[in-house]
């Protein structure tokens, strides 16, 4: 164990049994999460973040299934933790989640205000409670926060929705804030205003942040460190200027070029396309579009390399890298 | 021989999507018995009724008054009905009886009520109106009762009630159909055609009337239940087939004094009803399951 | 070079229950000369995507000009806009609805070919589709599948095929990668670059994303509520934005390489409904150099600055 890990995701392997065949999402993952960190963990459509993040909370969707692995959070396994028990003291207590669609993912029937107090309502009385609420709302600058509390969800705007969502994933003070895509479906200026509100809590929440996303230039520019994922696989992990500054693998470097940049004149994709993980291709699984494939590759499945300290990619390339 | 192999590989070729969608078919179908059940039931109720003439024992409408109201024996597997006349023999030639009421219902209430829905769900405004209000007239009166009245006024026959039938189905396609429409005609794909400079005629034939027919296909499966079930009603009420016709419905009107001591009578005729509806019933529950996340996939 | 596409004052106001408008357009005057690449820029309720379908008659302005080549074709009927249909043409975002999903691709790309009789036979359709999914990148063994059976990049490419085979000169691309993942808009980026090279094309690329639009396009509109705040050469409104708007979106959005990054002006309030847009400047509640009373009475008219450059603001 780490000591200063906060959440330890190890060797974990997911399953979707659907009805083409078995969907070998995730594929041995190892990632962990410090206190106090903004982590962003990255990758395109299909790669398997989303999942990564709900099995956090022992949520993972039907048809998948975990077959094994662990995820430990302040000592405990809470993949073999009571139901009841995760669902009394872990979820929407010490890990909380926000999504991409706030205003679906809000009880309709229930007050904004009232999402809020029901989640404080074991810890303290009803008036200090709804007390507690307009505070956390002032805190998301919610303009006029009496008169919100006292709407429902549908009057409210995307922006405002996923501020109501954050002050009620923030009420009972988490260790870990698990953001899956959540600002994909606002406009780039009210995004701008959600990122900055998030990091600005963080810090003073003292909590730790896991930001799932495909947009590697917002992690770029709130994230500490940086995990990438493809088709299943963590393929590299490093602190955010390492990424950006000196990506080590192939599919990193690829995922760089595609993305504009003014400094670079020109977009280069990575030719091919992203695997059926019903039959996934043997040993790397980014091997078909790597430009650097051996024989290697093909066959066997890469070890995590580490580069530098806190950097480490999982391809054979690096094998002949710098250690520790 | 060369050519017809490459022949039959090249259309394979270009079909491949549809062969491997067959497959997927057969495959769900297999998963599912009662729709094995249902399918089963239906495709002996086809195969009875074109092979009617080479497999019934005796003449359907030959009477032998000196054997009438036989019970069941080794030459009269089902017995004899009032008049003498074989019973298995009459079921199995009401089946093409069956067969043609449904069809022809079919043939007049697919393309009208469909294309009366569609039409009014493009084009919306006034003619949505017309069509609408109309079909609301109809669906106003329950089935059987508006069927009987129109058999009534049009005359007792077996055509009269096919035509009478068509009448009270109509507005249930017309319904589904521009239900359908209407939210096909917002997809992205429909505006694409606009932009291509398609007409509106296109539009509706080739873009928005395929996909009217998977909702389409299963209500009309599950509404051949009540075709037969109508039908064998107003030949019950003697507003539909008449004597002497093989007609199941008739064949349980005409029997029905001789329920206690010659229970054969009506009751066979009533099993093949029966059989029929639950049949055609469970076939389109199938059919509903199956191409529901078979199709979904594909939009 | 001349001009292909003009509008001169175009409104659009949908009806919205009693005597209410989402004024979706209003107000707005452009020009595209033949082989620009014209951005046009703007978040949610900005009334972009609503101009471009403008702009090609799919819908029709509730008042103002449309031009194309010189020729007003703001009110023409049947066969013209059959012909327009040929000249003018869009991609869309979503590559999952925006194909037929039980139709082949062969049927798909083929559909404008057969509408406007540009082939005598079966055979002579078959080629031209071939011709072109080979242009766009794909083979032929596509031509009998189904949209389902590829991936959001491959369909992109179709829905490119089917808006190209009827060799338009102006192409509408409706955020055409917005719904595609990194790497493969990076390749359908690439693609349409060669395309416009090769085929003589004029594109409109409407676009939330300010990074996109930088790399790609030459001429940029911002678009805030159904008006036009800014127009330029894109390099130009990127070094020296001038609308507040425009500063703020630049400076917020998300940069790879922390030395591109500017300290962000972050707007604060949402962005207003178009039904009952603010009086005035549309842009003055979020406005952080709000000039004063003139910003919530007038619409500010546009100016150009420099040469080529348009503000329409009360700051100048």
């Amino acid at each position: 164990m780490i000591p200063e890990a906060l959440v330890e995701i190890n060797d974990l392997v997911i399953n979707f049994y659907t009805y083409r065949g078995v969907v070998k999402a995730i594929n041995g993952v190892n990632l962990e999460i410090k206190k106090g960190e903004f982590f962003g963990l990255v990758g395109e459509t299909g790669c398997g973040k989303s999942v990564t993040g709900s099995a956090i909370l022992n949520l993972v969707p039907n048809p998948g299934r975990i077959e094994k692995g662990e995820i430990i959070f302040k000592g405990k396994d809470i993949l073999s933790m009571d139901e009841d028990d995760v669902r009394e003291r872990i979820r929407g207590k010490e890990i909380t989640m926000i999504m991409q669609h706030p205003i679906a993912a809000l009880n309709p029937v229930l007050k904004n205000g009232d999402q809020i107090t029901e989640a404080l309502s074991r810890k303290m009385s009803e008036g200090a409670a709804k007390k507690r609420a307009i505070e956390l709302l002032k805190e998301v600058n919610i303009p006029e926060p009496e008169k919100i509390a006292n709407q429902y969800p549908h009057q409210l705007s995307g922006g405002m929705a996923q501020r109501v969502m954050i002050a009620m994933m923030l009420a009972t003070e988490p260790s870990l804030l698990i953001a899956d895509e959540p600002t994909t479906a606002l406009d780039v200026s009210i995004q701008a205003q959600v990122l900055s509100l998030l990091q600005d809590l963080i810090k003073r929440h003292k909590a730790s942040v896991l930001l799932i996303t495909h947009d590697l230039s917002i992690v770029a520019e709130t994230c500490d460190r940086v995990g990438v994922m493809y088709a299943g696989d963590i393929v590299e992990v490093g602190e955010v200027d390492q990424i950006i500054n000196n990506p080590r693998h192939p599919y990193t470097v690829g995922l760089m070029r595609a993305i504009p940049s003014d400094s670079r004149k020109e977009l280069v994709g990575i030719r091919g396309s992203v695997p059926d993980l019903v039959n996934p291709p043997p040993g790397c699984r980014f091997h078909p579009r790597c430009d650097y494939t051996r024989d290697i590759c093909k066959e066997r499945k890469p070890k995590t390399m580490q580069m530098e300290s806190n950097h480490t990619a999982a391809c054979f390339l690096c094998e002949g890298g710098r250690s520790g | 021989m060369v050519d017809l192999r490459t022949t039959i590989s090249s259309w394979k070729g270009r079909h491949s999507s549809e062969i491997s969608d067959a497959k997927e078919i057969v495959h769900a179908t297999k998963k599912s018995p009662l729709t094995i059940v249902g399918l089963s039931l239906v495709v002996a109720l086809v195969l009875v009724a074109i092979l009617a003439p080479y497999i019934s024992p005796h003449d359907p409408i030959a009477m032998h008054l000196e054997n009438r109201l036989a019970s069941p024996s080794m030459s009269h597997l089902l017995g004899t009905d009032e008049l003498g006349r074989d019973i298995l023999s009459r079921i199995v030639h009401g089946t093409r009886v069956a067969l043609l009421i449904m069809i022809i219902v079919l043939a007049i209430d697919l393309p009208l009520g469909v294309f009366l829905g569609i039409v009014a769900g493009y084009f919306g405004g006034w003619v949505d109106e017309i069509i609408m209000r109309m079909a609301d007239i109809f669906m106003a009166f329950p089935r059987l009762i508006l069927a009987m009245a129109i058999g009534a006024a049009l005359g007792p026959s077996l055509v009269n009630t096919m035509i009478a039938i068509a009448i009270t189905m109509w507005p249930a396609y017309a319904r589904l159909a521009r239900g359908e429409t209407l939210s096909i005609k917002e997809r992205t794909f429909i505006e694409a055609e606009k932009a291509l400079g398609t007409s509106k005629a296109r539009i509706i034939l080739s873009s928005i009337l395929p996909l009217c027919s998977s909702t389409t296909i299963v209500r009309a499966t599950l509404d051949m239940g009540n075709v037969i079930r109508i039908a064998a009603g107003m030949s019950f009420l003697g507003l539909g087939a008449q004597p002497p016709t093989p007609e199941w419905g008739l064949m349980v009107a005409t029997g029905r004094s001789f329920l206690i001591n010659q229970w054969w009578v009506p009751t066979f005729p009533g099993f093949a009803i029966l059989l029929a509806v639950f049949g055609f019933n469970l076939l389109g529950d199938g059919i509903r399951d199956i191409s529901d996340p078979h199709l979904r996939r594909g939009e | 070079m001349g001009e292909i596409v003009r509008l001169e004052h175009i409104k659009k106001h949908f009806p919205w229950k009693k005597r209410r408008y989402v004024k979706a357009i209003d107000g707005v005057s452009l020009l595209i000369n033949k082989r620009d690449i014209f951005a046009l820029a703007g978040e949610s309720g900005s009334g972009k995507t609503t101009l471009g379908r403008v702009m090609l008659r799919l819908i029709d302005p509730t008042s103002g000009a449309i031009f194309y080549e010189g020729a007003d074709i703001t009110n023409i009927k049947t066969e013209k806009e059959i012909e327009l249909r040929r000249k003018m043409q869009i991609v869309f975002q979503d590559p999952y609805s925006s194909l037929h999903p039980r139709k082949k691709i062969k049927a798909i790309i083929g559909s404008g070919l057969k509408t406007h009789h540009l082939v005598k036979s079966e055979k002579e359709l078959v080629e031209k589709v071939e011709e072109f999914l080979n242009l766009v990148g794909m083979g032929k063994e596509h031509l009998y599948r189904y949209p389902h059976e590829l991936s959001g990049g491959q369909r992109q490419r179709v829905a490119i095929a089917r808006a190209l085979i009827l060799n338009p000169g102006f192409v509408v691309l409706d955020e055409p990668t917005s719904s595609l993942d990194v790497s493969v808009q990076a390749e359908v980026l690439n693609l349409l670059e060669r395309l416009r090279e090769n085929l003589n094309l004029t594109y409109l690329f409407i676009t939330h994303d300010l990074s996109l639009a930088r790399l790609f396009t030459e001429k940029i509109a911002v678009m805030y509520l159904g008006k036009m705040t800014e127009y330029g050469e894109t390099e130009d409104i990127f070094k020296n934005p001038m609308h507040p708007y425009t500063k703020a979106l630049v400076s917020v959005t998300p940069k790879l390489d922390p030395k591109e990054r500017t300290k962000k002006i972050i707007l604060k309030g949402e962005i207003p409904s178009p039904i009952d847009p603010p009086l005035g400047c549309g842009f003055h509640t979020r406005c952080i150099e709000k000039v004063g009373r003139i910003c919530e009475r007038e619409s500010p008219q546009s100016k150009e600055m420099e040469e080529g450059h348009f503000v329409a603001c009360h700051l100048y």
